[in-house]
């Protein structure tokens, strides 16, 4: 599975919606429920199915879907 | 110095603009900042010592958050910069109610009471000691480099625009226009556009309006209608919007003329659907300050590894601890608006609020017809507002109780077209399509239609239109306070 496949199956989780597909340019206006509760959610979700940890620092830069995979791929690779 | 003072119209704002652009760029930030302590100075007097310090401690603060960044160091000095912006802030602002409720503990002990007078409440320290906690915080998160020139990050601490009641600046949002800034004629011609459509929201909408909701909640709560009730909650609901957005339209303008760009503080807050939409447009600069330094902080802070497990796993779907550090976080930004159980239990109500949104209603809401999930909003914010306007707990619920058909027995005194007029009739029109995007959407549609050339007249004429309306009602009104100015 790609970063991408696994990333949309915790979004499906998260925000409880098989239907969602992400696209990297997505935002928070974009998905049903996504508002700073569930982003709480979906990061610790992220946090634990990748085995990595963001620093407050990256929490606050994720503009969109794209910006999150990205930190995910940087995080995965530096392992 | 309130910006729709006749003083600072016609006398601080030209000589500071003046002086500001016609001395040499190098200049240009020192006297700035002199304009602005001198802006402080002048309607607070000593006080603006409480300023300066409060520029050289954070400044201090900031470089050392910088040089203990990765020792643990760092944490302790994040820590004291914290509390020192806040034990300032509680100080001046909540020393007196704190005592009070120690006092009413130790009344039922029979202990010596503690005596403690109302502090002076220095202009703009509720925004100012939260824009320099930010700026630690971020400065020790490797967001930002900490500023070294000292005039530099007096200025951002200072600068007069935003000083007395936000936006709540943050460092990297003014960090270029603080190096230097040439003359740009079309960012300043904005800013003069933004200033006077600020000034219009407040002199023309929000101050008459206020003369009816004052009055209105003014009356003692038994000589309350149902109606008056309503019409009261109504004017005040405009009223506050149009008095703040009308501020921060003329801080984002003043920043323009100065080559400074301010973020924006409200998009048509009251169009929401949900009360988690509501807080995207309301208070910009307070609502994310409140998520990015205390929600996600705490948030965080509250999750065991256990509960980490079981978010990964999907068998924790509601994270209750997240809805607890909602409730918090809006307690406190009740609080923060003013020492009162009024405005703490009206933050209350929206972390409730928010909090139901996120676990259930929020799901639920969409399905609805758009006009429900419209009338919704309202319904909660207005409510809300009662909360944040009265005097108190009690009056608040003796108002809510009005306004659901529950009338005192004296109301019959107080009838709707006592408070009516033609000048709030008109006020509360032009208020009801200012909340809306609608005025932007017609002048949008102007200036891409086929009168397109006659745009710029039109909207000049306008401008005009309301400089001298406002002018005409400054000249003829004594001026009132913004009353984020209070907060």
């Amino acid at each position: 599975m790609t970063t991408q496949e696994q990333l949309n199956s915790i979004f499906c989780m998260v925000f409880d919606d098989a239907d969602i597909s992400i696209r990297p340019d997505m935002t928070a206006n974009d998905v049903d429920g996504w508002d700073s509760l569930s982003h709480v959610n979906l990061i610790i979700a992220v946090e634990g199915r990748f085995g990595i940890r963001f620093s407050q620092k990256e929490l606050l830069t994720f503009k969109n879907v794209g910006d999150l995979l990205n930190c995910i791929d940087k995080k995965l690779s530096e392992r | 110095m309130l910006f729709s003072s006749p003083i600072f119209l016609f006398l601080f704002l030209p000589i500071v603009l003046a002086g500001y652009w016609l001395v040499g760029s190098r200049l240009r930030g020192l006297f700035l900042l002199g304009s602005s302590i001198f802006f402080y100075a002048w309607g607070e007097g000593r006080y603006v010592v409480l300023l300066l310090v409060s520029i050289a401690v954070n400044y201090c603060f900031g470089l050392l958050a910088a040089r203990f960044r990765n020792s643990s160091l760092g944490r302790i000095v994040i820590w004291i910069a914290i509390f020192a912006n806040l034990g300032a802030l509680a100080w001046y602002k909540y020393a007196a109610f704190f005592a009070s409720n120690i006092n009413l503990f130790l009344i039922s002990l029979g202990a010596p009471l503690l005596k403690l007078q109302n502090q002076h409440l220095p202009l703009g320290i509720s925004f100012f000691t939260f824009q320099a906690i930010a700026y630690v915080v971020d400065v020790y998160r490797e967001e930002i480099s900490p500023q070294k020139g000292v005039a530099r990050f007096a200025l951002f601490m200072a600068l007069f625009p935003k000083l007395a009641a936000g936006p709540i600046i943050r460092f990297d949002e003014v960090a270029d226009d603080l190096h230097g800034r040439k003359p740009d004629l079309e960012l300043f011609v904005s800013g003069v556009r933004r200033f006077v459509i600020g000034l219009g929201k407040k002199v023309l909408i929000a101050d008459t309006i206020a003369k009816t909701s004052d009055q209105i909640f003014a009356i003692p709560g038994h000589g309350l209608t149902t109606a008056v009730a309503w019409l009261g909650i109504v004017c005040y609901t405009l009223q506050l919007y149009f008095d703040f957005s009308g501020y921060s339209d003329m801080a984002i303008g003043l920043g323009r003329m100065f080559g400074f760009r301010i973020r924006e503080n409200f998009n048509y807050p009251y169009i929401a659907r949900s009360l988690t939409d509501f807080w995207r447009r309301w208070h910009i600069s307070l609502s994310t300050w409140f998520r990015d330094y205390l929600f996600i902080p705490l948030s965080y802070a509250l999750m065991t590894e256990t509960i980490r497990r079981k978010i990964a796993e999907g068998r924790y779907k509601t994270n209750y601890r997240s809805v607890l550090s909602i409730f918090v976080v809006f307690t406190l930004c009740g609080l923060w608006h003013g020492a009162g159980y009024g405005f703490i239990a009206w933050g209350m109500m929206h972390g409730v609020i928010l909090g139901i949104e996120s676990l259930w209603l929020g799901k639920t809401m969409k399905k609805w017809a758009i006009p429900l999930q419209h009338a919704y909003l309202l319904m909660v914010i207005t409510l809300s507002w009662v909360l944040f306007r009265s005097p108190g707990v009690k009056s608040a619920a003796t108002y809510v109780k009005t306004m659901a058909g529950f009338a005192g027995s004296a109301g019959s005194q107080h009838s709707l077209a006592l408070y009516t007029n033609t000048e709030l009739l008109l006020a509360l029109f032009a208020a009801i399509i200012g909340t809306t995007p609608f005025a932007a959407s017609i002048a949008g549609k102007f200036n891409n239609g086929r009168l397109r050339r006659f745009a710029p007249f039109a909207e000049m004429v306008f401008i005009v239109l309301v400089v001298l309306a406002s002018f005409a009602s400054l000249a003829s009104s004594t001026f009132s306070p913004f009353i984020y100015q209070q907060f």
